[in-house]
């Protein structure tokens, strides 16, 4: 089953910050987390980040490990510099209203895939 | 012979570069990694290399940004290998040990709030690195070397 960004945003009823030009991105893994050294433990490739924190080092971190986007929750959004960084790196930034317990639930409840197993 | 002349230089560096990292510039935070990226991009690096390059060379920057008042990122880039050096003069790390186990962090609680401190930051530069080192000395600084091998 192939995924993309396109469904992420239909499973997370997400909005586009910046990025509509790359919604067809194919999605393989989703990484939660609100500590960068964190996300940056599993590098995978096809991998999206679901996140609450909104400075521009999330994005700093996502193009570091070529991130396929960043998805912010409940509502949050990045500040000015942050976007025009995500933009100027080609990094697609989503917004969806749910929470980060709701959003991983569907989006691992329709088929995406952790970014690890336990006992890799 | 072409071997005698060239001895000692087998290893000549086909690039080297340096970045002065200034301590709690969170705003700039993260540029250096950035130019290092895509200068292994540019010059035909493969994706899996530079990514581990990036993370070595991020978690670095930031280590400086985040402990010291200033610091140095330099990338050597040589035909077998790509090197890594993050050398900075802040307050060096007390026990060493401690500082390599994951989850444990010095970051103050303004870090965290950035999503920094999660205490993974030296065990990802080790994991990433085909060798590693750490110096440090208490009030004098610490310098990571790490070592990526090329393949072929």
């Amino acid at each position: 089953m192939n995924l993309s960004l396109k469904d992420v945003c239909r499973f997370l009823n997400a909005e586009t910050i910046c990025g509509e030009e790359c919604l067809d991105r194919l999605v393989t893994t989703v990484y939660a987390s609100d500590m960068m050294s964190d996300v940056l433990t599993f590098p995978r490739e096809q991998s999206i980040l679901i996140t609450g924190l909104v400075n521009q080092q999330v994005v700093r971190t996502a193009e570091m490990i070529d991130l396929s986007a960043i998805i912010f929750v409940r509502g949050k959004r990045p500040d000015t510099v942050a976007v025009e960084l995500a933009r100027r790196l080609g990094i697609p930034l989503l917004v969806t209203r749910k929470t980060m317990f709701e959003s991983c639930g569907l989006l691992y409840g329709n088929g995406f895939s952790s970014v690890y197993n336990e006992g890799e | 012979m072409a071997e005698n002349a060239n001895n000692g230089q087998k290893n000549v560096p086909v690039l080297k570069l340096s970045f002065p990292i200034t301590g709690k510039n969170f705003g700039a935070a993260g540029e250096a990694s950035s130019r290092i990226k895509g200068t292994l991009q540019k010059i035909g690096v493969a994706p899996q290399i530079i990514r581990r390059v990036a993370i070595v060379a991020y978690e670095t920057e930031m280590n400086i940004v985040i402990h010291a008042d200033r610091g140095e990122l330099t990338l050597t880039v040589n035909p077998d290998c790509i090197e890594i050096v993050a050398a900075d003069s802040g307050a060096g790390i007390a026990d060493r040990e401690l500082a390599m186990q994951e989850g444990y962090s010095t970051a103050p609680d303004y870090i965290r709030e950035m999503g920094f401190g999660a205490g993974m930051g030296l065990p990802n530069i080790k994991r990433c690195a085909d060798k590693f080192d750490l110096q440090s000395e208490p009030g004098k600084g610490t310098t990571v070397y790490v070592r990526i091998n090329l393949p072929g």
